[in-house]
């Protein structure tokens, strides 16, 4: 895995950090998620594995795009950090956090969520070989009650 | 030789001119409708990928294709409307500028497939300006962007140099030609079916 791209979170900030500060890596930051189903997918025909790091409001804005490894059996993998379902402040976060794991199915993308920070690294890795072992799409959600709520201060 | 070429009001004429001889080491995508049948009427070539669906996201695609594939070219004709639709990708290229990507936008101003109501670069009801692609390619910060006019303008010197910029200019390279929205013969892609597309595709591609 060497091609990360992203539309950057909070919650993928460590993980975008340490894969700029890998020169093997290259990490390409989005203007729109649904470019980063396209970019993953043409990675692949290229021979080369990519993934997206979103957010799940950014579901919504892939889904169209989705038809597209899900009609040629491109290998997918997103990791997704979850807003809008636990403590969440922001009120327009809810629709996408409680639907996002319902279009992501509705559009052939097999979910594994983590709640547990020591699962995340085996579950990526499943997500992973799933996705490549059987041509599918994966996305691994990371709960926002693993990652915490984000705190809005006025005045902060 | 300044002569120049009517014969390529012809789309497909055009793009079989740029084609000629075509090295084992360029890869073509196609964004679906127009642009699809298009590239199709001159063979399924086994470097061709020809989207029919997903509007869009040919062009991240074909970014992604370049990024994995540094020997080879890759050459993305694109139609106006797919790209309208995805125009933040252009943003997205510019930021790591692949030098073996070149894109082509056939700009015939409308929707073909649906009808052919006017796009953004087609030009306006109430007069507004239309939106100039190459202009938006450069704002972007790809330098290598360029209008070349309606294909009927071009000479045998300008599409010799245009097949220059696509194949081996170093890139992000994107030019935009004006053609005929014109309904020519129908011609299908070596499959519509994704999976065997796609394996046809990148078994030739990763050999």
């Amino acid at each position: 895995m060497t091609l990360i791209t992203h539309v950057p979170d909070g919650g993928h900030a460590q993980l975008i950090t340490r894969c700029d500060d890998e020169p093997t890596m290259d990490v390409i930051t989005l203007t729109t998620e649904e470019e980063g189903v396209g970019i993953v997918c043409g990675a692949w025909a290229g021979g080369r594995r990519g993934v997206l790091l979103m957010q799940s409001s950014g579901v919504g804005n892939t889904v169209n795009a989705l038809a597209l490894p899900n009609a040629c059996r491109v290998p997918f993998l997103s990791i997704v950090t979850m807003r809008g379902e636990w403590g969440e402040f922001i009120p327009w976060q809810v629709p996408m956090g409680l639907a996002a794991p319902t279009i992501l199915e509705a559009m052939g993308v097999q979910t594994y969520r983590v709640d547990d920070g020591d699962r995340v690294g085996s579950t990526v890795e499943a997500a992973l070989a799933m996705a490549h072992n059987t041509r599918g799409s994966a996305a691994v959600l990371l709960s926002q009650s693993l990652l915490g709520a984000k705190q809005f201060e006025e005045g902060g | 030789m300044t002569e120049t070429s009517p014969e390529l009001a012809d789309r497909r004429a055009l793009l079989d001119t740029l084609l000629v001889d075509r090295p084992d080491d360029l890869l073509v995508v196609s964004s679906l409708g127009t642009t699809t049948w298009d590239l199709s009427s001159l063979g399924n070539h086994v470097n061709n990928f020809c989207f029919v669906g997903t509007m869009g996201v040919t062009t991240s695609f074909a970014f992604g294709l370049a990024l994995a594939t540094p020997k080879k070219r890759v050459l993305l004709l694109v139609g106006d409307g797919d790209l309208l639709m995805g125009l933040g990708t252009l943003a997205t290229i510019s930021g790591s500028a692949p030098t073996n990507l070149a894109i082509l936008v056939l700009d015939n101003g409308v929707y073909r497939e649906t009808g052919s109501q006017p796009t953004a670069t087609g030009g306006h009801r109430n007069g507004r300006p239309a939106t100039d692609l190459a202009a938006v390619a450069d704002a972007c910060g790809i330098e290598n962007a360029v209008a070349v006019g309606p294909a009927t303008a071009l000479t045998d010197q300008s599409i010799d140099t245009l097949r220059v910029d696509l194949r081996s200019t170093p890139g992000p390279v994107v030019r935009t030609v004006g053609v005929t929205a014109e309904k020519l013969p129908m011609a299908f892609p070596y499959s519509f079916d994704g999976v065997t597309a796609i394996n046809r595709f990148r078994s030739a591609v990763i050999s």
